[in-house]
């Protein structure tokens, strides 16, 4: 393997992961990086940058310091930025130069804990591996720190998740909060109506918008898990807060939406005994499965491949993270008949997903090379490149493209294909 | 002193008084925040501006996403490469072979050779001692017929050579000495195209001489004509290196006449350009005594429109944020902020005078993480602000602002009318803030 495109793009790395996937838990994450990680974060990486706000910082890492070794200095830019902004807690992650030169990060973070008195934590990145390892451990770690957390810090979850509580919003907006959420930020939290208490409780698990960048997808999701009779306990990613991942391990289910949430779900599955269940709700016929297969799965506390028995080897590529393909070939069986295989290009995440007659590839030539063996191919627009004179179907993927396509991403959630292919 | 900025009750940052403020440490260097102001070029911005090129970047995922992206979303996919570096790079000794032998399988894979190729090494490379003469001489060895140029992406090193500075360098890398053109002079050190109505062009058409630029090059031929100019100009401060490296090449003399607010400045920038280009003394003072006047008429129509508007200023807009400040300021108007992170010791005497002229002018630093809150003061549908450059765009919230980096292509006293233009339609005609800002590289192509 040559490691190297022609003309193609390249996946959000592991320092982007974890930045997306604290973004809103009220904490100060900092990448140890001179310069470059957080604009390319903040611009391509991170749509809500600009209409919400978050503690996301670079260390500003000199060449003396990385030569001399100091890290007495990023502790002290540390503590001094934690002082000051009060983040519930902090988290570090490393860009590759400070992994070359063997920075300490954990220690870091216990000795800015003990200083500070702030939960602090590092999560292990070098810069060289993709976004689904970063967000994947970082939700783990949040998780080792928080999940874990005393009840009478638990709160009840809003019943509206595009709704913070005050103290989230205090964390993240400050005292002076934007007028069109500060209407609904008493700390009278609504009452669950009675019947809510008798569904099934469900955790959203691997939700970054670098894989569901757009307000429609999240929309559906949560109207998906609203129809089908199920109780939202916990969006872990997006449209959150701290209190509400806290309460996760309250959740009878979790549904794992990408592999960003693997690592989670593991755990919570290890050490809560929550079972999960593998899927995307794409289209109509594949989201029934994907109910069924939650009560199945919280029956019987046995975790679920929801694509399982829906998955049939085609002429039809298609390219990207394991389980979002996986679950849109299935959805594409279902409702359509038609038969897929997945290319799953991100080389990293959920192999198991996979079927024989499904590879991992993310080497320019060879992927260009096996794309020659199918009549369509379904990927993010910056592949078509290599698809030669294939028809090609645009689904653009944020953690590939960025913000090119975005306004162009169809929602394929709980909804009709049809138009789509 | 250093200031370490603090939040007020509301999570507002505070800015400091410019009397307060010590300029050669105006700001404690802590965490850097980020604001999303994306007009200021990059690398791949600039490495573009050479017409047929193509750009190979070796580095890790993390450095490769921010590059590939603005290429990407510059629509210029096509001039754009990558070889990306591995953990296992890092320890195996073959981090020169990896540059090489990707960058030899890139082009292998192009059905056409490009006639330059940029290749872009990292941080990983210089603290692996990496031998970067062994690379450029086997890749020039294997495909002969192509320019090789030899770029770095190492923001780690930004405290001794800045990535745009060293990129500045290589843009010029490929020049070679032609036989001089006596009438052809060269514009360094500029991303964007110069104002054509600036004395500079009145100068070089009464001299009847031509100017290169890079921005007009349509060709690789058209670019490499540089290597017969006369003498070289460059007002824009990161070229310095660049110059340097250019006149020992080409044996011509460099005239660096900065962009400057200050008249007397901007009158002796324009002497020496004159007296270079050989324009006699009579038109010369004819016309800065016209562009001079224009100027200064400029300012107080443009005042008396803006009344006590507040503006700020800050440090992308224009290398002489302060200088900026110091000019407006003397016409009367109304200026409240200067965001920057540090001052150019270019600045040191406009600075002293607008500290006497009105010390409550507040600087703002733009990294510090507190500024993280700043836009939280202002409410978009009712700021006062007025704004030069993006970053004060956004953090004072208000649509009316002068979308402009780096001086904008304006220059000298026509430079100053043309401002003026600018923030007479930026007091007049509101600009959607979120979408303008975000547009990566001011003037470049964009698809979102």
């Amino acid at each position: 393997m040559n490691q190297t495109a022609r003309i193609i793009s390249i996946y959000a790395a592991d320092t982007s992961g974890v930045c997306s996937a604290l973004y809103e838990y009220g904490g100060m994450t900092v990448i140890h990086d001179a310069s470059g990680c957080n604009s390319t974060y903040t611009t391509h990486d991170e749509p809500r940058w600009y209409d919400k706000k978050s503690m996301m910082f670079i260390s500003g890492l000199t060449e003396k310091d990385a030569v001399m070794g100091n890290d007495d200095r990023f502790m002290e830019d540390l503590i001094v930025a934690a002082n000051e902004l009060k983040p519930a807690f902090i988290a570090l992650c490393a860009s590759p130069l400070p992994a070359m030169i063997g920075t300490d990060l954990e220690a870091i973070a216990y000795a800015v804990e003990t200083e500070t008195g702030i939960p602090s934590f590092a999560v292990k990145t070098n810069g060289m591996q993709s976004y689904i390892t970063g967000a994947g451990n970082a939700f783990l770690e949040l998780a080792k720190k928080f999940a874990n957390s005393d009840e009478n810090e638990l709160c009840q979850p809003t019943s509206n998740p595009y709704v913070f509580n005050a103290q989230a919003l205090k964390l993240m907006f400050g005292t002076k909060l934007p007028t069109a959420v500060s209407a609904n930020t008493d700390n009278d939290f609504p009452k669950p109506q009675e019947d809510t208490f008798k569904k099934i409780k469900v955790n959203l698990l691997g939700v970054a918008p670098l894989d569901y960048p757009t307000k429609e997808s999240m929309d559906s999701l949560l109207k998906f898990i609203k129809e089908s009779g199920f109780e939202l306990n916990a969006c872990v990613g997006v449209d959150t807060n701290l209190y509400e991942f806290k309460n996760i391990k309250k959740g009878e289910v979790n549904l794992l939406l990408s592999s960003c949430g693997k690592p989670l779900a593991d755990y919570l599955f290890s050490e809560y005994k929550i079972p999960f269940v593998k899927g995307v709700p794409y289209g109509l016929g594949f989201s029934d499965k994907i109910k069924e297969a939650l009560i199945k799965a919280c029956e019987s506390k046995e975790n679920i491949d929801a694509t399982e028995g829906f998955r049939e080897a085609g002429n039809v590529a298609i390219l990207g993270e394991s389980i979002m393909s996986a679950s849109l070939a299935s959805a594409l069986l279902l409702d359509k008949g038609i038969k897929a295989n997945v290319l799953e290009t991100v080389g990293d995440g959920d192999f198991e997903i996979l079927k024989p007659f499904d590879i991992s590839c993310d080497d320019e030539k060879i992927l260009e090379n096996e794309l020659k063996k199918y009549d369509v191919v379904i990927g993010d627009p910056l592949f078509k490149p290599i698809c030669a004179d294939k028809k090609f179907i645009e689904l653009p993927h944020e953690a590939f493209s960025g913000r090119c396509f975005t306004k162009n991403a169809p929602n394929l959630i709980y909804t009709s294909i049809d138009k789509f292919i | 002193m250093l200031k370490q900025i603090s939040l007020n009750e509301n999570r507002i940052p505070e800015g400091v008084r410019i009397s307060e403020i010590d300029f050669d440490n105006p700001f404690f260097d802590g965490l850097h925040y980020n604001a999303p102001a994306r007009g200021v070029w990059n690398i791949v911005h600039t490495g573009m501006l050479i017409p047929e090129a193509h750009q190979i970047y070796v580095c890790a995922q993390g450095c490769l996403r921010g590059v590939i992206l603005t290429a990407a979303e510059m629509n210029r996919m096509e001039n754009m490469s990558w070889v990306a570096l591995r953990e296992q790079d890092m320890w195996n000794g073959e981090m020169e072979s990896r540059v090489i032998e990707g960058c030899s399988h890139i082009v292998d894979e192009m059905k056409e050779h490009p006639k330059c190729i940029l290749v872009y090494l990292s941080c990983m490379h210089l603290f692996e001692g990496c031998d970067f003469k062994v690379i450029a001489k086997e890749l020039e060895t294997r495909y002969p017929e192509i320019d090789w140029v030899d770029c770095y992406m190492t923001p780690t090193m930004r405290k001794t050579f800045e990535p745009m500075v060293m990129m500045k360098k290589s843009l010029y890398s490929p020049i070679k000495k032609l036989d001089v053109d006596k009438k052809m002079i060269g514009l360094i050190g500029c991303d964007r195209a110069t104002d054509k109505s600036c004395e500079i062009y009145s100068l070089l058409e009464k001299a009847n001489t031509k100017m290169w630029d890079i921005t007009e090059c349509k060709t690789y031929e058209d670019y490499l004509a540089l290597g017969a100019a006369s003498f070289l100009i460059s007002y824009l401060p990161v070229v310095g290196y660049a110059a340097k490296d250019l006149t020992n090449k080409l044996g011509v003399k460099h005239l660096a006449i900065d962009l400057s607010y200050d008249s007397n400045e901007i009158e002796e920038n324009l002497k020496s350009l004159a007296d270079a280009l050989n324009v006699d003394g009579e038109f010369f003072d004819a016309l800065i005594d016209t562009n001079k006047k224009k100027a200064k008429e400029a300012l107080i129509k443009t005042k008396e429109l803006l009344k006590d508007t507040p503006i700020a200023i800050d440090a992308t807009a224009t290398p002489r944020p302060v200088g900026l400040a110091l000019l407006l300021k003397k016409y009367g108007f109304n200026v409240r902020r200067i965001y920057t992170d540090a001052f150019s010791p270019k600045e040191r005497i406009a600075f002293d005078e607008l500290c006497k002229l009105d010390g409550s002018i507040e600087i703002f630093p733009l990294m510090d993480p507190t500024m993280l809150y700043a836009s939280n003061e202002e409410d978009i549908s009712s700021s006062e602000y007025l704004s030069i450059g993006q970053n004060c765009a956004y953090f004072c919230q208000t649509k009316h602002f002068v979308n402009i980096v780096e001086g904008g292509g304006m220059y000298g006293f026509d430079g100053i009318v043309n401002l003026c233009k600018l923030i007479e339609d930026a007091y007049n005609n509101p600009k959607d803030l979120k979408l303008t800002i975000s547009h990566k590289g001011i003037a470049c192509e964009s698809c979102l």
